[in-house]
């Protein structure tokens, strides 16, 4: 009993997914780490080009050892437009994103995504000889957001299954080329749907891996449940009879 | 002294008669056809190769005059410009045209088939290339009027001359490494006028490089149409791929889609979050 106890101990308590109730407490929406990309992203807007030149993804410096460039990469863009427009997106998901699953579980997603989507496109795209952009890690995290409304059950699921769809259509649609509106690119930057395709998998993939995480550590902690359950029982069965045992 | 009248008369009417048949009515013909330029040893139709071409947006394009016999009396090289790049000013406001470089004629060696377009388009270093092929017919006729030529000063003051001037303006769009028209698009004028004797050269000069600018003005629009209809076809069409240009810049953008999905997600989970506190 005391090995199941400490058993028990060792292994976190933890909901099932679909009961899991995120911090929906007041009207906060505080995302410390999406803010601060934000703000990076943001503030290397404003940096000298030569910083820009130096953080960017550059497929020739890539291959050279310049490996800092699959993360930097998409913190730098071609103008300012450009940067507001995905800092603004990614601050935004963000807020929705950080409160529900947890600072530490998106940086942790960001930094393997942002690499995963660089060297996606290094492989893919050979042509492609310089990258800017958050993009691709801001449709990451909507693809995370929804699938994290999916899971906790937070809105009817059909909302949720709308917004994917538009998310779907509109990377369909630039894959098509099938211009929706106004780029915020300047004249001869391609919009590269690929990244944000990329960035779409990626997406889901941490949702899957996460679904996995969870579904095993539901399978761990169950028996454990059980059988702290059985030992209460037999507690409770046998405590009278001790009792009786002591009285006698 | 009868005789001597009679001569004068004769010679009057031999003279008016010389200038009747010197003004009677001729036809003159400049031309340069796309086909004798880039087939000229064909005995039979070119054959087409079977292939897929690519475009590499933004395209390199060069625009010239096709080569041709019987140029050179109508338009100068300066006038053969100042067309081209009505041209190319209908081309340069689209995104997916990089540079356009107007290839002088000196450049062209007529009859020079796919060669000296290859050499052209090298040393010009463009993609594709926009040939116009023109065909120019002038009729020139004299009417009643010219019958006052005789008296030598009608022939500066009486306009006894007719032109009439129609031009033909084809522009093809070939892509030099598959060699494939892409699309081609017509301008056609029609010049019409009267003229004095002694004025019909320069007046018929000038009616034939009014003829090209009309010409040009009907093609520009037509390009634009064929243009529109090529990137409508290229969506169906196999044989024609769209690919980046090596070394192209990409960016991730966020566009307003994006940005509009980001903000109603937001929205959702801030008003669900008022209720909920």
């Amino acid at each position: 009993m005391a090995n199941v106890a400490a058993l028990a101990k060792r292994v976190p308590t933890q909901r099932a997914p679909t009961q899991r109730v995120p911090t929906m407490r007041g009207p906060t929406m505080r995302a410390p780490a999406s803010t601060l990309l934000a703000l990076a992203a943001l503030a290397l807007v404003y940096a000298p080009a030569a910083l820009g030149d130096a953080l960017a993804y550059d497929r020739l410096a890539i291959l050279s050892g310049q490996l800092w460039r699959l993360w930097s990469g998409h913190l730098v863009h071609f103008s300012a437009q450009h940067g507001i427009t995905d800092a603004v997106a990614l601050f935004l998901i963000g807020a929705v994103l950080e409160p529900l699953i947890g600072t530490r579980r998106l940086c942790l997603a960001l930094s393997w995504g942002a690499a995963l989507i660089a060297l996606a496109l290094l492989l893919g795209l050979p042509e492609m000889a310089h990258y800017r952009g958050l993009s691709g890690l801001d449709v990451m995290m909507a693809v995370m957001a929804l699938c994290a409304l999916w899971q906790q059950r937070i809105f009817p699921r059909y909302w949720i299954a709308v917004l994917a769809t538009l998310l779907v259509l509109k990377t369909g649609c630039e894959a098509l080329g099938i211009a929706l509106g106004g780029t915020s690119l300047p004249a001869g930057i391609t919009v590269m749907w690929q990244a944000h395709a990329l960035g779409a998998a990626c997406g889901i993939l941490e949702a899957l891996c996460r679904a996995q995480r969870l579904r095993k550590r539901a399978e761990l902690v169950e028996p454990l449940l059980h059988e702290q359950r059985d030992v209460v029982a037999f507690d409770r069965l046998s405590v009278p009879q001790t009792a009786r045992q002591a009285s006698v | 002294m009868h005789y001597i009248k009679t001569f004068i008369v004769a010679l009057l009417l031999a003279l008016l008669g010389g200038c009747a048949f010197w003004g009677s009515g001729h036809r003159a013909q400049q031309n340069g056809s796309v086909v004798d330029y880039l087939y000229p040893n064909a005995k039979q139709a070119p054959m087409l190769q079977a292939g897929v071409t690519q475009l590499r947006p933004p395209v390199r394009v060069g625009i010239a005059f096709v080569p041709g016999a019987g140029w050179g009396g109508a338009l100068s090289e300066q006038q053969k410009t100042q067309l081209l790049e009505r041209v190319k000013a209908s081309f340069a406001k689209h995104a997916y045209i990089g540079s356009i470089e107007i290839i002088p004629s000196a450049y062209m060696q007529a009859r020079g088939g796919f060669d000296n377009l290859d050499q052209v388009a090298r040393m010009f270093n463009v993609e594709v290339v926009t040939l116009l092929s023109y065909d120019q017919v002038q009729f020139n006729d004299t009417n009643v009027l010219s019958m006052l030529y005789w008296t030598i000063v009608g022939a500066y003051v009486i306009q006894g001359n007719q032109y009439d001037i129609q031009t033909m303006l084809d522009a093809s769009v070939f892509d030099v490494k598959s060699r494939k028209l892409l699309f081609r698009a017509p301008g056609t004028s029609r010049v019409a006028g009267n003229a004095t004797m002694a004025g019909l050269s320069a007046k018929s000069r000038a009616a034939q490089s009014d003829g090209y600018n009309q010409a040009v003005d009907q093609l520009i629009p037509h390009l634009q149409t064929e243009l529109d209809n090529f990137r409508e076809r290229l969506k169906g069409d196999s044989s024609i791929q769209i690919r980046n240009k090596e070394g192209y810049q990409g960016g991730g953008a966020a566009d307003w889609g994006l940005l509009a999905l980001a903000g109603l997600l937001a929205a959702l989970v801030y008003g669900k979050r008022r209720r909920a506190g």
